[in-house]
């Protein structure tokens, strides 16, 4: 009869535990990152008892998870594919307000522009047509500023958004080491299961996939490592820390935060590897809409900027002085990378817009030609039909422009400058698909734009490499020069053929009478013209404003694409969520369910003790009589 | 299926959510009247739409650019008119003045009345605009004066595009007055689209500009008949000059005059019918303009603009579902077994 009392006793135990383990479960019950737990209850031994086997009670086995290491994985890969989106988004339509906003955005100032430009060539002479154009110049270019400042501060912002989260999870990284000793001692010391310290490991290494897409590879002795970059960057292997670190890129001066990774002490840049959670949304904004949106912005203002520059070189102000600039001249350097070892820096190089280099270099600065042929690279051409003939050259190259950022690297054995895409580090090739390079100490014009090596007389080293960005370069330079209303060049040439051969080609360059609109009128024009992305046959696809429509169309493509994939992707994750939720979480019903029959066993257990003490009184009774 | 307690809760508040955003989306929509609001929304549409707006701005305006080439070409209808009633008048004077029984202090006195009328068609000939700018002397607009004296052949007058203004300046005694600039130059007004989007210099036109400027040996200057003293220019005002200094010397008007003054009114009349042509081509491209734009609009409408029918139904209907959804997740958040245990 002992028996019966140690069975009840074993058994009051064991029910008490799992009233304490449903105590748990709904104490939890909003915990993040929690695991249902169980009671294992399981019988004890048999024991002999004469001729056959008696069972002793039940006792508690273990408390274990109600986990699943598969639901576990998934849901950190869903995790971080829906961060990544979801940051991609709400960067990205913070954004497109700004570049691509239906009314008011830079469509309305370029249009207002063109429409002062077209008032200017009703009536060239009137002073307030002409302040008219200069006004509205004025606030193209403040509009042009303003977005500009609001585009680098989302840079700015975007940078320290990815030295935030490299902290973030460098920290969690630590955490998960001391997590995974401190399993580890458990583990080594009692067969208990530390249920509690396993669920924050695997919060602390959700929340890591939240900032980055990670795999995970949880070891039979309890650790668990943990890699970036489709399993080959470890973060976490063999319990040591291989750090991030967040630093400027190789091209320390564009200002732009990179990751890196120590893999064997070895500092190695893997930005490119990161897809998922908030860095791969942040990183996938940075290059592909907001450079991009950069770059093609930039690209239409440098085609308004030449194509606007070269037509008012043409014409003749107030004064029957040529044109000169209307909006600053592209003129920009490269930036060196920080592992040049030769002694050539970017400003060595130049790039610049100059489709006629060598030839003829407008701004003119004399009106008539004074040597025959001229002398000087800035002189008027000897004939208006050559003058025309460089208009030509110039409108071709801006149809030229590629929305490209270039890295140019030198290269040893051929001495010669070597074009790579910066964003995709393909080769920039030619029409017939040839590498393009240029050699050291000479220049040429590459994509529209004037590349000068003549200013580099050292040798660089091998493999030195230079960035440079006209297009992004442009939206920050972008400014209006000219400051007098009568150095408006609203005349063209003079319509005078001196030798009556019916063409005005051979005549020297000179100026029509003062009320002549013909300049200005080709100004205006040019709203309507295309001079923006040639295709193969040389002739151009888009007008300038159609190319900031493809600029919009291209950010609203890319949030749109993101909305999308936005969309199923927190739908997986729900979909994961509510796995795990279903296998893994707390339902209090369930539970309430678990209190009411853990009670009454328990109550039915501590039935049996009054039953062995009554029992145990009647055999007291039965002796006493 | 185990239904987490975690997940009932999350569940209906994500469904909630949903339909908040939903509502949101929609207000939006109707707030500003447009299915289009941010480039993400509908990127395909976005392109038409802008090249739309882009089309309607641009026909704005040429037929801004119309209206001034209107009131521009007026004034010169209105000039080439007064000189066509001028010359009328000179002409019947002539005529008149043939007629053998006048005396010669009749023909003084017409004399006077042609001296009236010179300076009057030289007035006229010399118009400026509003601008300052003479309408008759090319693209040489900020000239003194269109027709000058010529002191190369004196009384008579000669156009400053003319080698008989050579030899005097202007009143600032540098600014030599013969300008071959006045010859030639046009100045066209942009009222549609051009093909090549481009004006040379000695542009003839095409369809898409319309001229608004005239030089005056154009429309003033004739092959004349009447024998001149000297060369001086061929144009109406030299014949009337000629006409002038007959009758003042109580002489018949010398034989040529009267053939000369039909020839000049004949001129100026094409002069006022081509003007009359711009002015009609101008309407009828402001007109083809509006109907183009009409039919642009309704395409950027059906593209960009909400419809608010569908939209107010698409809103009430959100805000059912929002409704449903709230009422049902505090219904739900009420059911817990704990609640019978007591």
């Amino acid at each position: 009869m002992a028996d019966m009392l140690t069975i009840a006793s074993l058994s009051l135990n064991t029910f008490k535990k799992a009233l304490e383990v449903t105590s748990h479960n709904v104490a939890n019950v909003s915990t993040e990152g929690y695991n249902a737990q169980r009671v294992i209850i399981q019988s004890s031994a048999p024991g002999n008892a004469g001729n056959n086997y008696q069972g002793s009670g039940a006792m508690v086995g273990g408390i274990e998870r109600v986990y699943s290491e598969a639901l576990q994985t998934q849901l950190y890969s869903s995790q971080s594919l829906k961060e990544r989106y979801e940051t991609q988004l709400s960067l990205s339509t913070q954004i497109e307000g700004i570049v691509a906003s239906n009314d008011e955005g830079i469509q309305e100032f370029l249009n207002r522009y063109f429409s002062s430009l077209q008032a200017l060539s009703d009536n060239p002479t009137s002073t307030t047509n002409r302040q008219q154009v200069l006004d509205e110049a004025s606030s193209l270019e403040s509009h042009i500023n303003n977005l500009t400042s609001v585009l680098a501060d989302t840079n700015y912002q975007t940078n320290n958004q990815v030295s935030d989260i490299v902290v973030e999870v460098n920290n969690r990284l630590k955490s998960i080491q001391e997590m995974n000793t401190q399993i580890d001692n458990v583990l080594k010391n009692t067969q208990n299961t530390p249920n509690d310290l396993l669920d924050q490991r695997d919060q602390a290494i959700l929340e890591i996939s939240q900032y980055m897409d990670i795999k995970t590879y949880y070891h039979d002795n309890g650790s668990v490592d943990i890699y970036a970059g489709n399993g080959q960057i470890p973060l976490l292997s063999s319990n040591s820390i291989m750090q991030l670190e967040a630093s400027r890129s190789e091209f320390q001066d564009e200002n732009r935060t990179e990751i890196y990774a120590y893999i064997g002490d070895q500092k190695q840049l893997i930005s490119d590897k990161i897809v998922g959670g908030e860095l791969g949304g942040i990183l996938d904004f940075r290059d592909n809409m907001l450079g991009k949106a950069q770059n093609d912005l930039g690209l239409t203002l440098n085609g308004i900027v030449a194509s606007m520059n070269w037509q008012h070189y043409q014409g003749y102000d107030m004064d029957g002085q040529p044109g000169g600039d209307i909006f600053a001249p592209l003129a920009t350097s490269p930036i060196d990378s920080v592992e040049n070892t030769g002694a050539v820096y970017g400003e060595d190089i130049s790039v610049s817009f100059n489709p006629n280099f060598g030839v003829s270099e407008p701004p003119y600065t004399s009106n008539v030609s004074g040597a025959t042929p001229p002398t000087n690279l800035d002189d008027q051409p000897q004939t208006y039909g050559e003058k025309l003939g460089y208009l030509d050259t110039a409108n071709k190259e801006v149809g030229n422009f590629q929305p490209r950022e270039y890295m140019l690297m030198y290269n040893q054995g051929t001495d010669s400058f070597d074009f790579f895409d910066y964003t995709t580090k393909q080769a920039v090739v030619d029409g017939s698909g040839n590498p393009i390079a240029v050699a050291r100490g000479s220049s040429a014009n590459v994509e529209g734009l004037y590349f000068d090596f003549t200013g580099v007389t050292n040798v660089p080293a091998d493999e030195d490499s230079f960035l440079v960005k006209p297009h992004k370069q442009i939206l920050e330079d972008f400014t209006k020069v000219i400051s007098e209303q009568g150095e408006l060049a609203t005349r063209g040439q003079s319509p005078i053929d001196s030798n009556s051969d019916g063409s005005l080609d051979d005549e020297p360059p000179a100026a029509a009478a003062i009320g002549d609109n013909v300049n200005i009128a080709n100004m205006a024009s040019l709203q309507s013209a295309k001079l923006l992305f040639s295709g193969v046959d040389g002739k151009a696809t888009e007008s300038l404003l159609g190319g900031y429509s493809k600029m919009a169309v291209n950010v609203g493509m890319y949030v749109r694409g993101t909305d999308i994939q936005y969309t199923a992707q927190s739908n997986v994750h729900d979909v994961m969520v509510a796995q795990r939720e279903s296998y893994s979480g707390v339902s209090l019903d369930e539970e309430a369910a678990n209190l009411v029959r853990y009670q009454q066993a328990y109550e039915a257990s501590a039935q049996i003790v009054a039953t062995v003490q009554e029992l145990f009184r009647t055999l007291l009774d039965l002796s006493r009589v | 299926m185990r239904i987490s307690t975690n997940l009932f809760h999350s569940q209906g508040l994500q469904s909630i959510q949903k339909h908040q955003q939903d509502v949101l989306e929609i207000q939006l929509q109707l707030s500003t009247g447009k299915r289009i609001n941010a480039p993400g929304d509908d990127p395909v549409a976005l392109n038409q739409i802008h090249s739309l707006n882009r089309t309607m701005t641009t026909i704005d305006q040429y037929a801004k650019n119309g209206e001034f080439a209107k009131a521009q070409l007026n004034l010169e209808e209105l000039a080439v008119d007064d000189s066509v009633n001028s010359l009328q008048r000179a002409r019947e004077l002539t005529i008149q003045m043939l007629n053998g029984s006048y005396s010669d202090e009749d023909r003084r006195a017409a004399g006077e009345e042609i001296g009236q009328i010179i300076l009057q068609v030289q007035n006229m000939m010399n118009y400026r605009t509003s601008e300052g700018e003479l309408l008759f002397a090319g693209s040489s607009v900020f000239a003194e004066k269109a027709f000058v004296e010529d002191v190369n052949n004196p009384g008579y007058y000669a156009y400053i595009g003319s080698s008989n203004a050579a030899g005097q300046f202007e009143s600032d005694g540098l600014t030599p007055v013969e300008d071959p600039l006045a010859n030639y130059g046009s100045r066209f007004v942009q009222i549609g689209f051009d093909d090549d989007n481009k004006l040379s210099p000695d542009d003839k036109g095409d369809p898409s500009r319309v001229r608004i400027t005239d030089n005056g040996q154009r429309v003033f200057g004739i092959t004349t008949t009447t024998a001149f003293t000297g060369t001086p220019d061929e144009n109406i005002l030299n014949v009337l000059v000629e006409l002038k200094n007959a009758l003042s010397n109580g002489l018949e008007p010398p034989t040529g005059i009267a053939d000369d003054l039909k020839a000049g009114i004949d001129q100026l009349s094409v002069v006022r019918a081509e003007i009359g042509g711009r002015l009609n081509r101008i309407e009828s491209q402001f007109d083809a303009g509006e109907s183009f734009k009409l039919s642009l609009e309704e395409r950027r409408m059906g593209l960009e603009d909400m419809d608010i029918v569908e939209g107010v139904t698409e809103l009430t209907k959100s805000q059912n579902s929002l409704q449903m959804a709230q009422q049902v997740f505090a219904r739900v958040q009420d059911m817990s077994l704990f609640n019978y245990l007591r």
